[in-house]
């Protein structure tokens, strides 16, 4: 399972939604109702094990964490810009 | 303390109409098991089931006044009917009682509507004037007593408690899916909402007239918190306090049998135990919950407040399985969905009480809501002034809103810092201060098929307040609590109708007017607002024990979904089975089996507050559903001991008396 795929299963399952009819990659987590602040600690404790990253205070207030695609891009981001998940090669041949 | 009903209903043929009005009587007869009565006139009908508190000899009811013109169906008590029987008296109103409810009568004789403001007391009124033919319902400013209505076109009915209109011919229940979005977006109905479509509640401060089948509600009294602030020195504003709390106690003291206390061991309760020490001739009783859960259980402190102010102390103990067995009893009585299972426990307290001989308890509601004892106020004052707050400062404050929440410790603060960040802006015209505890209530309101917006009618009341949109945002927090988690839950569910399952009236000190304009006075003007209630910690730090003054205030919790999941009772079948749940139809099966499939396989501590809050609002609305629209009674709980004693019928009905029927 690729990188947005399984942060979207986790947010799935953790928060009982399902992406793809009301609730798109863009839509505002918090605003929503989806996540809540024990919900968002949740969510950064799996960020970090999931994709062993660091995240650093000021990651966290950068305001980053509302939506699914804002999530992804942050993890694409800290990860150095690959697929971490799937062996960091952007070869896929 | 009693129950009232009845109705106006010119078609509903003559000869049931008592069999009628006493069916409805007997819905409700656990709120008045001492005696009960009812007036008959032609197409109207009211009662009253009676807890007598105050002259038990004659105060029965229905009353009327010596020209048979006013008749009164009252429920409540009126705390200043003393200083008000004196004004009548000298204005030359002869009394044929000692009763409150003559005064209150009388008053509205004397001064019309207008005799509303003048009461300080927990109240619901029904008036029938017999020679306008006009009804009047009435309802105390803080919506301490309830009143229930269904305008129904043809027939228009009322009661304290909506199950005894199951008793009347046709009617029926039905949820209302606009009303449920709302209930569990907010918590609590709106002040004129019930979870029912076509009932409402008269609102808090307002009263019905209905003349000719057609109902006005006006305003009598608007909730006022911007007084003017208080003028003299923080010494001044401590005794100022002292003194209104004690004339509020004293007031609540008088009864004709005995008054005891709900002791929860946090500061207001023990204020309230204090002063009715103070104030009482003989010893005072006092009464508590402890949990077998340690993690709710506050035994410890209420037993030390015991016995500093020398109190004959007694309580029950709670466990799961008593909240399970429970549950449906305690649903029944509440009639509105629940968050929390902290009712149950209320429930059996009452029980208790009421088997010690205690039909009157003082308790601390309101004390949180005027004092600004609620975390909610700091968090609001935090997020209204975050950009202006240094990173120390947010820091500091942030880690003190909820020390009993792990994840609002020092380990977790950058993650609340962004969240914080997010909700430092206004996104909810109006309900700044309530938007991250609304997202809860969001999460909830997905329980419900229809998708529509679960804040519009919420949005709608702030909006359509004149007044609101100039409050502070701390009054703007106060205001909605007041409105809405006050009488909508904690006076009721957990509050007066768990009481009244067992014939016992709660009278809450807090809620004087006096002492609410006092707090208002007070607040914030010697304080930053981040210590809670401060002033009212000063006002009685010398008589009360360190640790009513020290402990941080611990928000009164029972074990949740939990209970349900380790009990295993019957019930939760209601929400385990899709069959079952089918059967109520404005629920998300979907949402509700994926809520339900988690609970019930998720370990209780990775289960967050809002999952926890929409399952419980969940199983309480498929009780509810049973119990109201299905109407089963093996879903109602234990059935009330009281029996429906009647003593008082008055027909005056023409039209039978014509036909030689007047009995």
């Amino acid at each position: 399972m690729g990188r947005t795929e399984t942060i979207r299963q986790f947010i799935e399952e953790q928060f009982l939604v399902e992406f793809g009819g009301e609730l798109t990659d863009e839509t505002d987590l918090f605003k929503e109702g989806v996540i809540d602040s024990f919900g968002y600690i949740q969510l950064l404790a799996f960020l970090r094990k999931e994709f062993s990253l660091e995240i650093s205070d000021e990651d966290v207030l950068l305001d980053v964490f509302v939506s699914l695609a804002a999530i992804d891009a942050f993890v694409e981001k800290k990860s150095g810009g690959s697929d971490a998940l799937r062996g960091g090669s952007a070869c896929a041949e | 303390m009693c129950g009232i009903a009845g109705f106006v209903s010119p078609g509903l043929d003559a000869g049931a109409v008592p069999e009628v009005m006493t069916a409805m009587l007997s819905r409700i007869r656990h709120r008045g098991p001492d005696e009960a009565g009812y007036y008959l006139d032609d197409g109207v009908a009211m009662g009253s089931v009676r807890l007598s508190i105050i002259d038990l000899s004659s105060g029965q009811q229905p009353m009327a006044d010596a020209t048979e013109r006013y008749w009164i169906a009252f429920n409540g008590e009126l705390y200043n009917h003393v200083e008000l029987r004196a004004e009548l008296q000298r204005l030359g109103r002869r009394f044929r009682t000692h009763s409150d409810t003559e005064v209150v009568l009388q008053s509205w004789i004397q001064w019309g509507p207008e005799c509303l403001t003048r009461f300080n007391g927990a109240f619901a009124i029904a008036i029938r004037d017999a020679v306008s033919g006009e009804l009047h319902l009435a309802r105390d400013r803080f919506g301490k007593r309830p009143l229930f209505y269904a305008d129904r076109g043809e027939d228009f009915l009322f009661a304290s408690e909506m199950k005894a209109f199951q008793a009347f011919p046709g009617f029926r229940f039905e949820l209302d899916p606009r009303e449920l979005a709302s209930v569990f977006a907010v918590w609590t109905p709106l002040p004129d909402g019930t979870p029912f479509a076509d009932i409402r509640q008269l609102p808090m401060g307002s009263f019905l007239t209905l003349r000719g089948g057609r109902s006005r509600i006006r305003t009598y009294d608007e909730l006022s918190l911007d007084v003017e602030p208080f003028t003299g020195s923080e010494a001044d504003a401590v005794a100022h306090v002292r003194e209104v709390l004690r004339e509020s106690v004293e007031m609540r003291l008088r009864s004709d049998v005995e008054v005891g206390v709900y002791l929860s061991g946090g500061l207001d309760s023990s204020i309230v135990t204090k002063l009715a020490t103070d104030l009482s001739r003989s010893e005072v009783r006092t009464f508590s919950v402890e949990f077998e859960d340690k993690t709710f259980d506050e035994s410890s402190s209420q037993q030390v407040v015991a016995a500093h102010l020398g109190t004959r102390h007694s309580s029950i103990a709670v466990s799961s399985a008593d909240i399970a067995e429970n549950f449906l009893s305690a649903v029944y009585h509440a009639e509105v969905p629940a968050f929390r299972t902290a009712f149950v426990p209320m429930y059996l307290l009452s029980r208790r009480v009421r088997e010690a001989g205690i039909k009157t308890i003082l308790s601390g509601e309101g004390a949180d809501e005027a004092f600004l004892g609620y975390s909610l106020f700091r968090e609001t004052l935090l997020r209204a002034s975050w950009s202006e707050l240094s990173d120390d400062e947010r820091r500091t404050k942030t880690g003190s809103l909820h020390p009993e929440l792990d994840h609002f410790g020092p380990a977790h603060w950058a993650h609340l810092a962004g969240l914080f960040q997010q909700f430092s802006v206004e996104q909810l015209p109006g309900l700044f201060s309530h938007e991250l505890r609304y997202q809860n209530g969001k999460f909830a309101a997905r329980l419900l098929k229809e998708r529509a917006e679960p804040f519009a009618d919420m949005l709608g009341l702030v909006r359509d307040t004149s007044g609101y949109a100039g409050l502070t945002p701390t009054q703007k927090a106060q205001w909605i609590e007041y409105k809405t988690l006050l009488p909508g839950y904690l006076l009721s569910t957990q509050g007066e109708r768990m009481g009244l399952a067992h014939g016992v009236e709660n009278r809450c000190p807090f809620l004087d007017p006096a002492v609410v304009r006092a707090a208002a006075s007070v607040n914030l003007r010697f304080d930053d607002g981040f210590v809670e209630k401060a002033i009212l910690k000063n006002a009685f730090r010398d008589e009360l024990p360190e640790i009513s003054i020290t402990r941080p205030k611990q928000p009164y919790r029972a074990p949740g979904s939990a209970v349900f999941k380790e009990q295993r009772p019957d019930y939760l079948e209601l929400v385990l089975s899709d069959a079952e749940l089918e059967k109520v139809d404005c629920i998300d099966k979907n949402f509700a089996r994926k809520l339900v499939g988690k609970i019930m396989k998720t370990p209780a501590a990775e289960i967050s507050t809002k999952e926890d809050q929409a399952f419980i609002y969940l199983l309480s609305t498929a009780v509810l559903n049973r119990q109201f629209v299905m109407g089963e009674e093996n879903y109602m709980g234990a059935p009330s001991e009281a029996g429906l004693k009647l003593r008082t019928t008055a027909d005056r009905r023409q039209s039978l008396s014509s036909m030689g029927a007047n009995r």
